[in-house]
């Protein structure tokens, strides 16, 4: 590093890079041009406006690993504000340039370009789609700014007035492209949009910041003359607070941009220099903006309608924020690089990416009144279209006109997290009275429900498969089994049978009615003086035992009755205690044809199921019942299932389980159902 | 309502095990005289079925 003195006042001037021709003296403001080791004094350059910019001169820092310092800074100003131009020296003596406009960071290196491979200045224009290396980029920015001030080492001459025509081009991934036309043939600049703290900039070797004599005689509105004491810093615009004129604000002197600005019947929520603390610092209410949706009426003339507030809210570390409040709804918003918002990673830390954000709707915003400070020159009936895409609590919203397009992301606040914002601030001017919780549902506002669900329905599936392993261990428990497999035979129910013990004799050696039926060992035969007791169409199995310690049993009945109908009742007797499980059953089948063509009812089975069993010895016995005027018999079927299993406990728990998860969810659709109902897409809800 | 749709869930998941364990059926018919729902026919005390019905009112 070199270092000369000031020819003016002899102050030090240190020259970081053989490369920089140029230094501002920190004491005296003037401009020195070096030639060789000769110095010249090219005269005095304006004072540094302090627009509240987070990077200072001497800082250092890191890109892509590789330090630098901050060593010089162009400050321009253009048609709606203020910008600064960084000058970086690398550690390995690469050249940057940082730009800084409206909270948003540029990072570029110095390129060599092909002679006429950049268009002509006049050839461009915003929005305009070129490709450069085959790559699609679109002009984002062009204009004349003129140089106001500087500071430290430059790599070229500049002075007050240095007139700096360039176009910005945005491209894919965040690249970023300044044509700058203020050499001749224009020089080509090549980076991209990043985030200051993705910079980690670091102040230990920062120099003071210029305090810059300000006249106070123009530091007054020109209108009602109430003085202009800059909350923050200075910006590009200032509306004065007590009549509402605008000024434009230039070298600490203002200019009116216009006087006529009708106050809002309704004050905003919060005023000028209240401080809230958000991310853990303290922010200052230094501009508010009043906006309202704007379409365009039959006159030809706009029409608003409904109006929202957005304030501007400053960090002399971090810059600026915005804080916005609609219909009670809250939302804490900062600018982002094109290529975070349109990216496939997280806009901000936290936040879901680009692909995550849903469209919720497009309209047209007007400024409708303004007051406070702003970095660009706010004008009432400032038109915009926006673009809110949600991802609940997350907010994007995009918002162009002809000559720029601006993202920003933030995320919803609750109300009372504004409340304690400011009230933490301290710096409170007035009571802060926040307008009454919303009774509408904000397009980011967090689904109350959701996280409810959320841990309901991992809950559930938790539930539903201990359900299931409980069922099968236990249902494991009582092994299965037939008990009994048979065949009877129903006879006609004729005056000549009454006398009739059975169709079909019981076979003493196995104890059942039927001379085919079919039995297992545990049917016991019945004795023959029970059976002469028996009435016509009645059988009995068993004492037959029961192993289990509990259990249950269940009979299968089956008979083709057709068009025609029999009942039976069953009694389970326990032998050992007396416990009696009785039922009846009809076995119905009707079939026919009428008018609509065939029909049938009923069924020709019948299921009987006996719970609550205990070990012990069981009889069994069915007495049937049939139409008198028929004739024929009827083969029955019965067969008998130990512990036959049954799902339906399991499918009521399963069902009672979703019973409450389903209501949130119903609730959490609803929910989604009135947010999307105000946006451009009101049967999105369904979707969520 | 997490909570309390915890202790709901462990409940119900706790009374299916019991009627598991039981071998029971919400269809399944119990002792005479046993169970919250009892319910078609009964026997008199003359040991007689009360009730027996043919329930198709068929075509």
């Amino acid at each position: 590093m070199r270092e000369a003195n000031c020819p003016s006042c002899g102050a030090a001037i240190p020259f970081k890079v053989g490369s920089s021709v140029f230094a501002i003296c920190g004491f005296c403001q003037s401009m020195v041009l070096r030639r060789g080791a000769d110095l010249e004094n090219l005269g005095k350059i304006s004072q540094i406006l302090d627009d509240g910019s987070p990077v200072r001169l001497g800082m250092t820092g890191a890109y892509k690993k590789r330090g630098f310092q901050v060593a010089g800074r162009i400050q321009l100003r253009w048609a709606d504000g203020i910008w600064n131009e960084w000058f970086l020296i690398f550690d390995d003596n690469d050249l940057g340039w940082l730009g800084e406009g409206q909270g948003m960071f540029f990072l570029t290196f110095p390129k060599s370009a092909p002679t006429g491979a950049i268009p002509a200045f006049d050839s461009l224009s915003p929005g305009q789609n070129l490709t450069i290396s085959g790559k699609p980029f679109q002009v984002s920015w062009k204009e004349t700014s003129r140089c106001i001030s500087g500071q430290g080492e430059l790599p070229f001459a500049v002075h007050e007035g240095w007139e700096s025509p360039s176009v910005d081009l945005m491209g894919p991934g965040g690249a970023f492209l300044t044509f700058d036309y203020s050499d001749d043939p224009p020089s080509l600049y090549v980076g991209e949009a990043v985030m200051i703290e993705s910079l980690a900039l670091d102040d230990a070797m920062a120099l003071p910041e210029p305090v810059r004599k300000v006249e106070t005689e123009a530091m007054a509105c020109l209108s009602c003359g109430a003085p202009y004491n800059p909350l923050a810093k200075e910006n590009a615009s200032w509306a004065c607070p007590t009549c509402g004129a605008v000024h434009e604000v230039l070298a600490g002197k203002l200019r009116t941009i216009y006087a006529n600005q009708t106050p809002p019947q309704n004050k905003p929520a919060l005023e000028l220099g209240m401080v809230g603390t958000f991310e853990g610092f303290d922010w200052t209410v230094i501009g508010i903006q009043r906006r309202a949706v704007a379409w365009e009426g039959d006159s030809e003339s706009w029409q608003t309608g409904e109006t929202w507030d957005e304030y501007l809210l400053w960090n002399p570390q971090h810059g600026q924020r915005w804080l916005t409040e609609s219909e009670g709804h809250w939302n804490w918003l900062r600018t982002v690089p094109a290529h975070l918002a349109e990216g496939s990673a997280s806009i901000l830390p936290g936040s879901p990416p680009r692909s995550q954000f849903r469209h919720f709707a497009t309209y047209q915003a007007m400024t409708t009144w303004v007051v406070g400070e702003f970095d660009w020159q706010v004008k009432v009936g400032d038109r915009y279209t926006v673009t809110d895409h949600v991802a609940p609590p997350w907010v994007l919203g995009c918002e162009r006109n002809e000559r720029e397009t601006i993202w920003s992301a933030g995320q919803y606040l609750d109300r009372s997290e504004v409340l304690s914002a400011f009230e933490r601030g301290g710096g409170i001017v007035g009571k802060v009275a926040l307008p009454p919780p919303p009774n509408t549902i904000g397009p980011n506002q967090p689904n109350p429900y959701a996280l409810t669900v959320r841990f309901l329905r991992k809950l559930l599936v938790g539930f539903l498969g201990l359900a299931l392993v409980i069922h099968l261990v236990l249902s494991a428990l009582h092994p299965p089994g037939l008990v009994a497999d048979s065949d009877f035979t129903i006879p006609p129910k004729t005056p000549t049978s009454a006398d009739t013990v059975l169709s079909t004799p019981i076979d003493s050696s196995t104890g059942i009615v039927s001379a085919d039926a079919t039995t297992t060992n545990s049917v016991q035969p019945a004795s023959k003086a029970d059976s002469s007791l028996v009435r016509p169409g009645s059988f009995s199995i068993g004492p037959f035992d029961f192993p289990s310690r509990l259990g249950n049993l269940e009979l299968e009945l089956q008979c083709p009755v057709s068009n025609d109908w029999i009942s039976v009742d069953v009694t389970l007797t326990d032998r050992e205690t007396g416990r009696t499980w009785i039922e009846t059953k009809e076995i119905a089948y009707y079939s026919g044809t009428d008018s609509d063509g065939g029909w049938s009812e009923g069924s020709t089975t019948a299921t009987i199921r006996f719970d609550g069993l205990e070990k012990g010895s069981y009889l069994l016995e069915l007495e049937t019942d049939r139409d008198p005027a028929k004739t024929d018999p009827l083969p029955l079927h019965l067969s008998v299932h130990r512990n036959s299993r049954s799902l339906s406990w399991f499918v009521l728990t399963c069902l009672l389980l979703c019973f409450f998860p389903l209501i949130g969810i119903w609730r959490t659709w609803s929910f989604e159902a009135r947010r999307w109902a105000d946006s451009d897409h009101p049967t999105q809800g369904s979707s969520e | 309502m997490t909570k309390f749709y915890a202790l709901f869930g462990a409940a119900a998941i706790g009374f299916m095990g019991f009627q598991d364990y039981r071998g029971t059926s919400m269809f399944g018919r119990r002792p005479e005289g046993e169970g919250l729902f009892q319910s078609g026919p009964r026997r008199g005390p003359d040991g007689r079925l009360i009730g027996g019905f043919h329930s198709y009112n068929h075509k």
